[in-house]
C-alpha cells in the first residue's frame, strides 16, 4: 500500500503509544519524558494535506500528446522505457498547400509561400517548450514524491527511535532525506529563442523522466538527521528538526522550478513571433481583392 | 470578377481551393488537439497546507497559456489563409467547359 500524508495521523498515534511505553519503562530515569500528547499527535500537522505525485500522470500525459501533434521531427518520449516518437507528418501539409499557390503571381501568394516555409520553425518552438514544460511539471512531481518518501521513512524511523528509549544512551535512528535531492540536475529551459531549434537535441537533454518518477533526479550524496533515542524529548526535537529541514529542501526545490518556469516564460514573451508566426498577408487581403497583385494575382501559365 | 480559360488554368484554380479546403484543414485539426490538453489550471494539483513552501501552479499556469495561445494563433492563421484560399478559388468565373470541367475534378481529387 503506497503511502500517502493521510497515513500521518496514524503514525502519530504510533509515536505517541511508543512515548507512553517509554514514560511506564523509564520515566523514573530522566526528567525528559513525559511530552504533551498533543505536541506529539500534531507533530506531522504541517503536512496534512500535500500534492500527490500520483496526479501528475494525468498533465504530463496530456503533454505528451501536444508533443506528438507538434512535432516537426523525431524526439525521445523521455519514458524511462526510452521510446521515441516521429514527427506529425501533417504538419508537411502546410509546405504542400504553399506549393498549390506557388506559381500564382500576386504579393499574397508570394508571401504565403514564404510564410509556408518557415511556419514550422514556429511549432517547433512550441514543441519546445512543451517539453520544458514537462520536464519541470516532471520535476514538481518528483519533489513530492520525495517528500512523501522522506515523511514515510522519518515518521517510521520517529516511532523506532522512541521505541529504543532505555536509557539514555540509546542508539540514534539514521534518515536519509530524499526531496533534499530531488529536482538536481534539472535544466529545463528552451535552449534558444529567435532560431529554429534541434528537436533532438531538445528532447534528448530532457531528462528521462517517467510520468510520476524521481530516480533520474537523485544525487548521490543526500542529508542525513539522526533521530535520538537518548529520551523523548530528544527524540521529538529530532523529529521537528527533521520536519523543518524536509521543508526548506521543499522550498529550495520549488524555488528551482520556479525560477526555470520564469525563465522559460520569459524567452517567450521575448521573442513571441518565433513562437507564433503571424499570419501572412493572404488572410488579410479584403475577399474582393484576393485575385489583384496583392492576393494571388494570375497564373502565369 | 477575374476569370481564365482553359484545362491548366481549371487545374490550378482547383489545387488553390484544394490547398485551402483540405490540406489547411487538417493541419488546423492537428493543431486544436495539441491545443486541447493544455487547458486544466494546476492549481489543484499543487495545493498544500499553507506554510510549505510557495505553490508554483500560477507559474505552470502562466507558461501552458503562452503555450496555448502560440498553438492556437498558430491556428488561427492556418484558417485564416485556409478561407482566403476558398474564396479566392469560388470566386473565379472559369470560362469554359474544360477549366470548368478540370476544376472540378481538381477538387474531387483525393489529398495524399
Amino acid at each position: 500500500m503506497t503511502f500517502s500524508e493521510y497515513d500521518l495521523p496514524g503514525r502519530a498515534s504510533d509515536l505517541l503509544a511508543a512515548q507512553k511505553d517509554a514514560l511506564e519503562d523509564h520515566g523514573e530515569d530522566c526528567d525528559q519524558y513525559d511530552i504533551p500528547s498533543d505536541e506529539i499527535l500534531g507533530i506531522y500537522d504541517d503536512f496534512a494535506s500535500l500534492p500527490s505525485p500520483d496526479n501528475f500522470g494525468t498533465y504530463t500525459d496530456g503533454l505528451l500528446t501536444t508533443m506528438e501533434k507538434l512535432a516537426t521531427g523525431g524526439y525521445s518520449t523521455g519514458q524511462t522505457d526510452g521510446s521515441t516518437g516521429v514527427a506529425s507528418s501533417v504538419l508537411d501539409l502546410t509546405i504542400s498547400a504553399g506549393d498549390e499557390v506557388d506559381d500564382w503571381t500576386g504579393k499574397g501568394a508570394d508571401q504565403f509561400n514564404i510564410w509556408t516555409d518557415g511556419w514550422k520553425t514556429g511549432v517547433s518552438n512550441q514543441f519546445a517548450a512543451t517539453v520544458a514544460l514537462r520536464i519541470l511539471l516532471n520535476a514538481e512531481a518528483a519533489v513530492w514524491t520525495g517528500v512523501l518518501k522522506d515523511l514515510d521513512d522519518l515518521s517510521n524511523a520517529a516511532t523506532k527511535a522512541m521505541k529504543a528509549v532505555t536509557e539514555c544512551n540509546g542508539d540514534d535512528v539514521t534518515i536519509a532525506l530524499s526531496v533534499a535531492t530531488a529536482v538536481v540536475g534539472i535544466a529545463a529551459a528552451i535552449p534558444t529563442a529567435g532560431t529554429s531549434l534541434s528537436l533532438v537535441a531538445v528532447a534528448g537533454a530532457g531528462l528521462g523522466v517517467a510520468s510520476t518518477g524521481m530516480q533520474v533526479y537523485e544525487a548521490a550524496s543526500k542529508p542525513e538527521p539522526k533521530i535520538s533515542s537518548c529520551c523523548p524529548r530528544c527524540c521529538i526535537d529530532d523529529v521537528k528538526d527533521a520536519l523543518k529541514d524536509i521543508k526548506t529542501h521543499t522550498r529550495e526545490a520549488e524555488e528551482k522550478i520556479a525560477k526555470d518556469l520564469d525563465k522559460n516564460i520569459n524567452i517567450i514573451n521575448g521573442a513571441w513571433s518565433e513562437f507564433c508566426k503571424p499570419a501572412p498577408a493572404l488572410g488579410s487581403v479584403p475577399r474582393q481583392n484576393i485575385h489583384g497583385y496583392d492576393g494571388l494575382g494570375s497564373f502565369p501559365g | 470578377m477575374p476569370s481564365g480559360s482553359g484545362e491548366g488554368f481549371g487545374v490550378e484554380v482547383g489545387r488553390v481551393w484544394r490547398a485551402g479546403a483540405v490540406l489547411l484543414p487538417k493541419v488546423s485539426g492537428v493543431l486544436g488537439e495539441a491545443s486541447r490538453p493544455l487547458t486544466d489550471s494546476h492549481s489543484w494539483l499543487m495545493s498544500r497546507t499553507p506554510g510549505l513552501g510557495e505553490d508554483p501552479s500560477a507559474k505552470f499556469d502562466a507558461l501552458q497559456s503562452l503555450i496555448k495561445k502560440a498553438v492556437d494563433d498558430s491556428r488561427d492563421a492556418i484558417d485564416t489563409c485556409a478561407q482566403a484560399l476558398v474564396w479566392a478559388a469560388e470566386d473565379y468565373e472559369l470560362t469554359d467547359q474544360a477549366a470548368r470541367d478540370a476544376y472540378v475534378r481538381e477538387k474531387q481529387r483525393v489529398d495524399s
